[in-house]
């Protein structure tokens, strides 16, 4: 059971990666990033690429993925979203949904349809506190929850943090304190990118690169965030691991086939019964 | 001598209702300009177009001579400050985040935003009691305080005022206006919208109307001798006014 | 060149047009096209059909409900699932349909009560559950590898050969436009885009938003079922892997390239998005970037899409202004006023807190027929709040509304306006893609109820309906002095014209009490007083009519009788001439100090006349 219980923290705490990302630009720019999971699968390629083909060590691939993670988040904004200035959440959803395809896309273009190893750690499994694991899902875990508390930190105690949370409960207010809106947004999408995109590599360990990778983990990491509460990185964190075990869990005693649907069933029950989630201090545009 | 806040020929409005048309005002430095008129009038857009908050289709604001372009960080940058009505104070952020808040634009200086907050408890001991709550947790009152205070944190040199007694008790609206009265002492120039005459004609030292996006009246308050002229303005022109009783 | 007038268009049918192309392409097998080319055609035409659905949902009602490529498998699924157990075309196609509908419908329920985004991703991951939808039961779906064996399709015992199959398509395709269509063009397709608008708007129409809601969905469902079912005899074997994230993002493509809100677009996007990738070699590795492309730029600037723009271009260079002959005649009839059946409005110890803060308390108004009654004050006493609580919006505290007699409060907006109360807003709330004679005939909707399949079919009650709707419109349109632009788009006309419009539509279905929020606001002067002369020309008709309003001088010009509220609490009742000298009011608007000079005045000019 313990196993069980490893394996779910480990895959919700790859739902918690991109759920610090969807935060992370819904705090400063009111906008959901269906395109944030994307990003990951771009640096699980370049996990690959520097693992498989370029031979780079582990912190080099990390640096690269975090750099293109970023450039690819500063043309979303600038692209795609900073022209819909609020023509609502149809245009918002489209453009976003089509940056995330554009990134699908060009992985298949690239790469081609097969799932590809990365292979910077060995999957020796081992016993770990009862059940058995392997060095990645523990890495991953480790550094899903200290991603969140870092920059939960930075969000609450520095001014750009202030400024960030600030704006997004009232953004006239913002401004009119002279926070630059237009910046708060761009650099959101930047580093969300970097940091998402960042961890590809260590996730995909464990995942392999695909390029349909980010489908389902963006639906999954929303049900995270929708669990955990729109905007909180500690809902983040417990989200996700909520959606991860449920899912370990469910394909364990019900079988595989069970997996998604049992997150199906957490959205249907957190939209309807917990509208903010857990911990979510703003509720997202519901209408 | 320059004015403080000058506006010239100003048009505004929201979509294509042009609320503001041809609006020209001018505050000096020091000095309390209450600007008054009925709702609908366009006192808040007016005061939203001068923040940069709301587009303009023409006209200038100027700022001790210098004109007010950019976007509304710009301008707090540059020591102009408002106070939306309202009191819009980031209700989830406690009362000291939202003093920080307002020295954002100052918070690279060495211990700039430290020593602000200590002048915004001075000004508000109350402030410094709740300074640990949650903003939306004070009273209306102290709200109100902490959005002044607030705007003051960026060291204005011009403070736009939106209806700071809206929704107050008379007595809280007593301690909201003496304060204001004291930034004057300061240098400030305020331009205080207001509907109601009493407290604002009380620390004014001019007084305009505003009345269908014109300025009707532009005088000094001392030199306003009946009050007549400002009733027709919010209760329509009288028909029978010679009408011997 | 000779245009055709407005009236040539509108009456002579445009949609001959589209009819003739589709049976044309329904005979092309037998004018020699070859096998491929008619295995393309299929394509497109299923297609189509999927997004004509998605057009309805998205395009139409503005609902992010995005599920058409699952609802597609249930269809293909069903089907194909029956025509192995042996059943019949006629029968499985039923099947399939029933069953998609069951499905958008179930789907949608959560749809009512969450807001787009998470409609939207609920949707989205229903398609990406198919595959594993199908291995829960892989004995009768055939699981991950797909359902192998799909006969051939068989018609009343007959089998279909490849040509009558294609014939079979095309035909149940042009049906399925032709029924939305009408569905589209009917009283219908309005109320959908009144709740694309604003379902407040909806609401204050008398409209149920969680119905129409659900109907949407099912409407939404219908072809993609059908599509489904057809589309499962195509290879005689269901692939799983068809129905997933590229074709949910292709269809989304598709709808915005050949425009969201447009039926015959529905046709060019399918088309695009299907022969334009086959057309080009090696496409499959490029095809996700290509739709993530057309996404983006749809979603940032195609406004209506292709056909948006063969519209307009159309009517540039087609088209000429006459006004058709149901406008010219009412426009040289006499200007008739009809009797309003206004009904007294009672609202009594009215009370209403948002947490600390008591907005109203203990609040009456009586509002007349064939009176005026205004309704001011400063800010935040409180006026809109009443109207809220009148109209529905909010649920009172404490206090009654009666309508005529009847209890009103607490009722939802929609049966609220159900009986009798119609409103406008501060900012005019006219839906885009509408016509001014259709924005007030939407006002009709929820009064006269009309079934939906008579409307895809046409039925003489049906149109009957819409006739009287249309009738209606201008007469009242008429009254107030704009029937001549009755078929222009109303969203693009002036604030004031906006305003008088509003006020038509208030009108249309007899209203018991018109309650009017800030008509005069942003108007100028001439405006002010078309505005003023028509709502006196109402309640002269016998209209009750509420109005809230900061411009005194209209008040005072119209209004009979004038309720003053300050901080939630009535401090005048009065002509207005009463009200403007009352000390009290003086004091709310201007302060004590203008109070006590007013009271001075008036005791010296009382002194002085003794």
């Amino acid at each position: 059971m313990m196993t069980t219980v490893l394996a779910g923290l480990s895959l919700g705490a790859v739902y918690t990666l991109v759920a610090i990302g969807y935060n992370i630009v819904f705090i400063s720019s009111r906008v959901f990033n269906f395109a944030q999971a994307q990003f990951l699968m771009a640096g699980a390629f370049i996990g690959f690429l520097g693992s498989a083909k370029l031979g780079l060590p582990l912190w080099a691939a990390v640096l690269i993925a975090a750099f293109v993670g970023a450039v690819i988040g500063a043309l979303e904004e600038v692209l795609a979203i900073r022209r819909l200035a609020g023509r609502g959440a149809h245009n918002e959803l489209v453009t976003t949904l089509g940056v995330g395809t554009i990134i699908a896309g060009a992985a298949l273009a690239l790469f081609g349809a097969d799932p590809q190893k990365v292979t910077y750690f060995d999957s020796a499994a081992f016993d770990f506190l009862g059940g058995r694991t392997n060095l990645v899902d523990l890495l991953i875990i480790l550094v899903a929850v200290l991603l969140a508390g870092i920059v939960g930190l930075i969000t609450r105690k520095t001014m750009i943090g202030l400024a960030s949370l600030a704006t997004s409960e009232d953004r006239d207010a913002g401004m009119l304190r002279g926070i630059n809106v237009k910046h708060l947004a761009f650099w959101a999408f930047v580093i969300a990118g970097a940091l998402v995109a960042a961890t590809g590599p260590l996730v995909a360990s464990k995942t392999l690169a695909s390029y349909h990778l980010g489908d389902l983990l963006a639906v999954k990491a929303f049900v995270a965030v929708a669990v955990g509460g729109f905007g909180s990185y500690r809902g983040a964190v417990i989200g996700g691991f909520v959606v991860g075990l449920l899912e370990m869990f469910g394909a364990r005693y019900l079988g595989t086939e069970w997996q998604s649907i049992s997150v199906f069933v957490l959205l249907l029950v957190a939209l309807i019964v917990l509208p903010k989630g857990l911990f979510g201090r703003s509720q997202e545009r519901l209408v | 001598m320059t004015n403080a806040l000058e506006i010239r020929d100003l048009d505004t409005g929201y979509g294509e209702v042009r609320v503001v048309r041809g609006l020209n005002l001018a505050c000096p430095e020091g000095q309390i300009t209450a600007l008054l008129g009925r709702n609908g009038a366009g006192k808040t857009t007016t005061l939203s177009a001068v923040a940069g908050i709301r587009p303009v289709s023409r006209g200038t604001i100027s700022l001790f001579g210098e004109p007010q372009t950019g976007s509304a960080a710009k301008r707090v940058a540059a020591g102009l400050a408002l106070v939306q009505e309202g009191k819009r104070v980031f209700r989830q952020r406690t009362v000291e985040e939202n003093l920080r808040l307002g020295g954002f634009v100052h918070r690279r200086r060495r211990g700039y935003i430290a020593e602000g907050i200590e002048k915004a408890y001075e000004r508000f001991p109350i402030l410094k009691e709740k300074r640990r709550d949650a903003a939306g947790m004070l009273s209306g009152g102290q709200q109100q305080m902490l959005a002044i205070a607030q705007a003051l944190m960026a060291d204005p040199r011009v403070l736009l005022l939106d209806e700071p007694s809206a929704g107050l008790a008379p007595s809280i609206v007593e301690e909201v206006f003496n304060e204001v009265a004291e930034l004057k002492k300061e240098g400030l120039c305020v331009l205080l919208v207001e509907q109601l005459i009493d407290h604002s004609l009380r620390i004014a030292d001019r007084v305009a109307v505003l009345d269908h996006g014109r300025i009707t009246i532009d005088t000094e308050v001392a030199a306003l001798d009946s009050w007549d002229a400002l009733r027709e303005s919010y209760l329509g022109v009288k028909e029978t006014e010679e009408k011997a009783s | 060149m000779k245009k055709l007038s407005n009236e040539t268009y509108r009456r002579g049918p445009l949609w001959v047009l589209p009819l003739a192309l589709g049976l044309v392409v329904m005979v092309l097998p037998f004018l020699g096209i070859d096998a491929g080319t008619q295995r393309i055609t299929v394509s497109v035409a299923l297609m189509s059909m999927l997004v004509l659905g998605l057009n309805m949902t998205f395009g139409y009602a503005g609902e992010l409900a995005l599920g058409q490529s699952a609802i597609y498998a249930v269809g293909a699924y069903a089907a194909g699932i029956f025509a192995v157990a042996g059943l019949d075309l006629p029968l499985t196609f039923v099947i399939a349909v029933l069953a998609a509908a069951a499905v958008g419908l179930l789907t949608g329920v959560p749809g009512i009560r969450l807001g787009n985004w998470s409609l939207g991703m609920v949707t989205f991951f229903l398609v990406l559950l198919v595959p594993e939808v199908v291995n829960l039961f892989p004995k009768v779906t055939g699981g991950a590898v797909g359902l192998p064996g799909v006969p051939l399709p068989t018609f009343l015992g007959a089998p279909l050969n490849g040509q009558a199959y294609y014939v079979l398509v095309i035909g149940v395709t042009i049906a399925t436009f032709v029924l939305l269509r009408n569905f589209a063009t009917s009283r219908h397709g309005n109320a959908l885009k009144v709740l694309r608008e604003s379902p407040v708007l909806a609401r204050s129409l008398g409209y149920s938003v969680p119905g129409l809601k659900l109907k949407t969905y099912v409407i939404g469902a219908l072809p993609a079922g059908a599509a489904g079912a057809l589309f499962a005899y195509q290879d005689g074997y269901i692939n799983p892997a068809s129905f997933g994230f590229q074709m949910a993002v292709a269809l989304l493509a598709a709808s915005i390239i050949g425009g969201a809100d447009s039926i015959y677009g529905a046709v060019i996007g399918a088309a695009i998005l299907t022969i334009g990738p086959l057309r080009t070699s090696g496409f499959q590795q490029f095809s996700l970037i290509f739709f993530g492309i057309l996404l983006v730029l749809g979603g940032l600037f195609f406004a209506g899409g292709i056909a948006g723009l063969a519209r307009r271009w159309f009517q540039r260079w087609f088209v000429d202004d006459r006004l058709l002959s149901d406008v010219k005649d009412v426009l040289a009839s006499e200007v008739e006023f009809p009797r309003i059946h206004g009904k007294e409005l009672r609202a009594t110890g009215v009370e209403k807190a948002f947490g600390g803060n008591r907005a109203l308390r203990g609040v009456d108004l009586v509002a007349r027929p064939g009176t005026v009654t205004a309704l001011i004050g400063p800010n935040g006493s409180g006026k809109t709040t009443l109207l809220n609580v009148v109209s529905g919006f909010y649920k009172p505290d404490a206090g009654t509304i009666a309508v005529g007699g009847v209890a009103v409060e607490g009722k939802a907006p929609h049966k609220v306006a159900a009986s009798g109360v119609s409103r406008t807003f501060q900012t005019p709330l006219i839906p885009k893609g509408m016509t001014v004679a259709e924005v007030v005939q939407s006002a009709r909707y929820a009064r006269d109820r009309a079934s939906i399949l008579a409307a895809m079919l046409r039925l003489p009650s049906a149109r009957r309906a819409q006739r009287e709707d249309r009738a209606e419109a201008l007469r009242l349109l008429n009254i107030v002095g704009i029937a001549e632009l009755a078929d222009k788009p109303a969203a693009d006309l002036p604030l004031g014209t906006r305003r008088l419009l509003e006020v038509t539509r208030a009108l249309a279905g007899d209203p018991a009490v018109v309650l009017l929020d800030e008509p005069a606001s942003g108007l100028d002067e001439s405006d002010v007083q078309l505005l003023s002369s028509v709502i006196s020309r109402l309640r002269d008709a016998g209209a009750t009519i509420v109005i809230v309003e900061h411009n005194f001088e209209m008040v005072m010009s119209i209004a009979d009788e004038v309720n003053v509220l300050h901080l939630g609490e009535m401090i005048a009742v009065g002509t207005p001439d009463m009200v403007r000298n009352d000390p009290a009011v003086v004091e709310s608007y201007l302060g004590k100090a203008a109070r006590e000079e007013l009271e001075r005045r008036n005791a010296a000019q009382q002194g002085g006349s003794k």
